[in-house]
């Protein structure tokens, strides 16, 4: 077991990590970025749409676009990226285990900032475990990362823009979505990626939902049946549908396994996506020396993702007294205009009320524990 | 007013096997649990059932007595606990020295009349044909069984309460009721219960309880760290221990790798119903510190790999660890106290606990039913450490 030092360890090469990779390095810090897949950039890689939002955060660029200039500029800045490595574990003083070239190295950084986004919710029903049943963004990857088609007839549960997207890409991709079923009144997603789909004549069921797949090996046909207000299904109203995959679209959690192994602090923000690690402002968790940033802080999207980013590499940067207060501060506060946009509108008015009771709660642990 | 005639502190495979036990004699059993039914160590171990880990002497006549009690205790449970009487314990030797080693051990163990015999290394892997080709030899006990330790203690927990004992869960003691040199009951975060009788069933936590009562025995908890496997197709039958195991427990001295004596880093692995492999152990001084360690994971997976060869490309899903009741001389505390009427030890038994949990049931039940157990438990007494 060799053990190896750094300034800044930086877990995760998605929008989050990258972000926060080149303001540290470019701040002058030893980086280490360590990601366990086979080429960096996380989900923007998959993202052949192109982004929503203000011209400075690149809206009308397609998000692959955004991951090849990120890793771009990460790459010419001198930070040392460990792709194919595994993560295995955090001890409480915030050392990293990482399984690296089929080498145990424990990665022992001054600062640790942690970007390891988040995951795709499951929901079971009968025979939700035959194969053919997925989750939305592995089809997504096979589709527009492997080029491999999941199934030629596919049911997406879940309407929001990730079920949207996602079925508008496997149509371009070349399956057939035979339905989008949503247990909710209304669509979840924005009203353009919904527009698309419909003019592309595909049905979008509200109050609905799945209730069997049916098949001896694999997926051959879906039972749908409409839902009360309690979302229970209605009997008498089940349809069959005849599909080979189905895909879920029913939200994600963040992924802080590492957070929790660390000794960090949650708190439990719904709309986050659950229990999400208390950090202040700086990104800083409970854990001093511990950040964090993008979706394993809570679920949001890939702008806000790389804001915060950004946020956790200056500010590591600078407490290991590489920035001085006043550059990081100007920094900081740029960056915080920019999420504050990004948090705004009728979309971003949840994301914002539920950063800024993560932020209070944070600040109320912290107070209690000075006293 | 009584509120039991017997009151056990622990929801654990002791506590649990007891109170099924004194069910059969009509006693009125409460089971008072700090957590939930095995919270503790029986939900954080593997599932060795072997005679070829005890130590000679009693611990294994004990050890035979109680596996002898593992072949109908699915029946009389009416549950599957998983248990596989002819899977075979196994101890692969590196060398001749180690060979050696376990062979002297060995015999020893065998005065308690088991089948334990040395093997040579094409033996063992006709046996268990993952296993690394230059193993050099083994010891293997064809009757060693293994058992899902979780579901044991459940189902003994399962039959207590048929039998009308009350385990009541999140209630933590605080401190017992003493009058005349007598235990007369228990307090606790929910209030007091009256009885005269106690076991203190604690495995690790029983110095503790045992402190609470003015008692000081020294069963101190022993970390063992251990990972659990992807499910893969039939992989091994036996539950293996790599030789160092019993060398560690049995003959430490003859260690000479700081590392593994300080961790007590042995190998010991096994394959559970479901496909995924439990692979440990360590036996380290750590306090109540639950976490697990690079530096044991190292030493663990090395040491799986150096076994079999083929785990290289299994993938683990989980660490874990627990903690196992050490005592100073090897040997579990049963029995009533000297000093404290009406306060009996059930705990301390480190690795063993598992395959010793019916017997203890039984030889504790029979203690305070009938006042003299069918099997002497002298040596076990507490009062070897309450001087």
């Amino acid at each position: 077991m060799r053990k190896i030092t750094t300034d800044i360890a930086i877990v995760g090469a998605g929008s989050a990590g990258l972000c926060a990779a080149y303001q540290a390095r470019s701040a002058g810090a030893e980086v280490l970025v360590i990601d366990e897949n086979h080429r960096p950039g996380g989900q923007l890689f998959k993202q052949l749409h192109k982004f929503f939002g203000s011209s400075a955060h690149r809206a009308g660029t397609r998000g692959y676009v955004i991951g090849r200039e990120l890793l771009e500029r990460v790459e010419k800045s001198g930070v040392t990226v460990w792709l194919d490595s595994v993560v295995y574990g955090m001890e409480k003083d915030r050392s990293i285990g990482v399984i690296h070239d089929g080498e145990n190295i424990v990665v022992d950084a001054k600062k640790v900032i942690v970007a390891t986004g988040a995951k795709e919710n499951y929901m079971a029903f009968p025979g939700s475990t035959l194969p053919g049943v997925m989750g939305a963004g592995a089809a997504q990857t096979m589709v527009n990362i492997n080029r491999v088609l999941p199934g030629k007839r596919i049911v997406m549960l879940g309407s929001g823009n990730v079920g949207l997207i996602v079925s508008y890409q496997l149509m371009q991709a070349g399956a057939d979505v035979l339905a989008i079923v949503e247990a909710a009144p209304k669509i979840g997603g924005y009203g353009v990626h919904a527009g698309k789909i419909r003019r592309a004549g595909v049905p979008i069921l509200v109050g609905h939902t799945i209730t069997r797949a049916i098949g001896e090996k694999e997926v051959e046909k879906v039972e749908i049946a409409e839902v009360d207000d309690h979302f229970r299904p209605i009997p008498g109203t089940e349809q069959i549908i005849e599909a080979d995959t189905i895909c879920l679209a029913v939200g994600l959690n963040p992924m802080t396994e590492l957070l929790w192994m660390a000794g960090c602090r949650f708190c439990f923000i719904p709309a986050f996506g659950g229990h999400v690690p208390m950090h202040d402002a700086n990104m800083e968790t409970t854990v001093q020396g511990l950040y964090v940033a993008g979706d394993v802080t809570g679920v949001e999207e890939a702008s806000s993702a790389m804001e915060e980013g950004n946020l956790a590499g200056v500010s590591a940067a600078a407490s290991l007294g590489l920035l001085t207060f006043e550059a990081a501060e100007e920094r900081r506060k740029e960056i915080l205009g920019r999420l504050d946009t990004l948090r705004s509108g009728m979309f971003g008015e949840r994301r914002r009320t539920a950063k800024e009771k993560q932020l209070a709660e944070t600040a109320a642990y912290e107070a209690g524990r000075r006293e | 007013m009584q509120d039991a005639d017997v009151i056990i502190i622990g929801g654990g495979i002791m506590g649990c096997s007891i109170a099924w036990q004194l069910g059969k004699y009509g006693k009125r059993v409460l089971v008072l649990e700090r957590k939930d039914v095995a919270a503790g160590s029986a939900g954080a171990t593997d599932g060795v059932v072997g005679y070829h880990t005890k130590r000679p002497g009693p611990q294994m006549d004990l050890a035979v007595a109680s596996i002898a009690m593992f072949r109908d205790l699915a029946g009389e449970l009416g549950e599957n606990i998983e248990f596989d009487f002819t899977a075979g314990g196994m101890q692969p030797a590196e060398d001749k020295m180690q060979y050696d080693l376990l062979a002297s051990i060995a015999e020893e163990q065998r005065t308690s009349g088991v089948d334990i015999r040395m093997i040579s290394g094409d033996e063992a892997r006709a046996l268990e044909p993952n296993l690394a080709d230059d193993v050099y030899g083994a010891l293997y006990c064809p009757t060693s069984g293994k058992v899902n330790p979780l579901k044991l203690t459940n189902a003994f927990a399962h039959a207590a309460k048929r039998g009308g004992a009350v385990i009541q869960t999140e209630t933590e003691v605080t401190g017992f009721l003493i009058r005349d040199g007598a235990v007369k009951g228990v307090c606790t975060d929910r209030g007091e219960y009256y009885c005269d009788t106690v076991v203190n069933a604690c495995g690790s936590w029983a110095g503790l309880t045992a402190k609470m009562a003015g008692l000081d025995l020294p069963v101190t908890p022993r970390k063992g760290q251990l990972a659990v496997t992807e499910p893969v197709d039939f992989f091994m039958r036996a539950t293996i221990q790599c030789a160092l195991y019993n060398i560690i427990k049995f003959r430490p001295e003859a260690i000479r790798d700081k590392r593994a004596l300080k961790l007590g880093a042995s190998l010991s692995i096994e394959q559970t119903e479901n496909g995924g492999m439990i692979i440990g152990s360590t036996r380290e001084f750590a306090g109540f510190e639950k976490e697990n360690t690079f530096e044991a994971i190292d030493v663990m997976m090395k040491r799986a790999i150096r076994f079999f060869p083929a785990l290289e490309n299994v993938d683990i899903i989980r660490f874990f660890s627990g903690f196992r009741p050490y005592t100073p001389d090897g040997l579990p505390m049963l029995g009533e106290t000297a000093a404290l009427k009406g306060f009996y030890m059930a705990a301390g038994h480190e690795g063993d606990g598992i395959a010793l949990s019916p017997i203890t049931g039984k030889l504790i039940a029979e203690l305070i039913a009938e006042g003299k157990p069918s099997y002497n438990i002298d040596v076990f007494s507490p009062n070897r450490f309450l001087g």
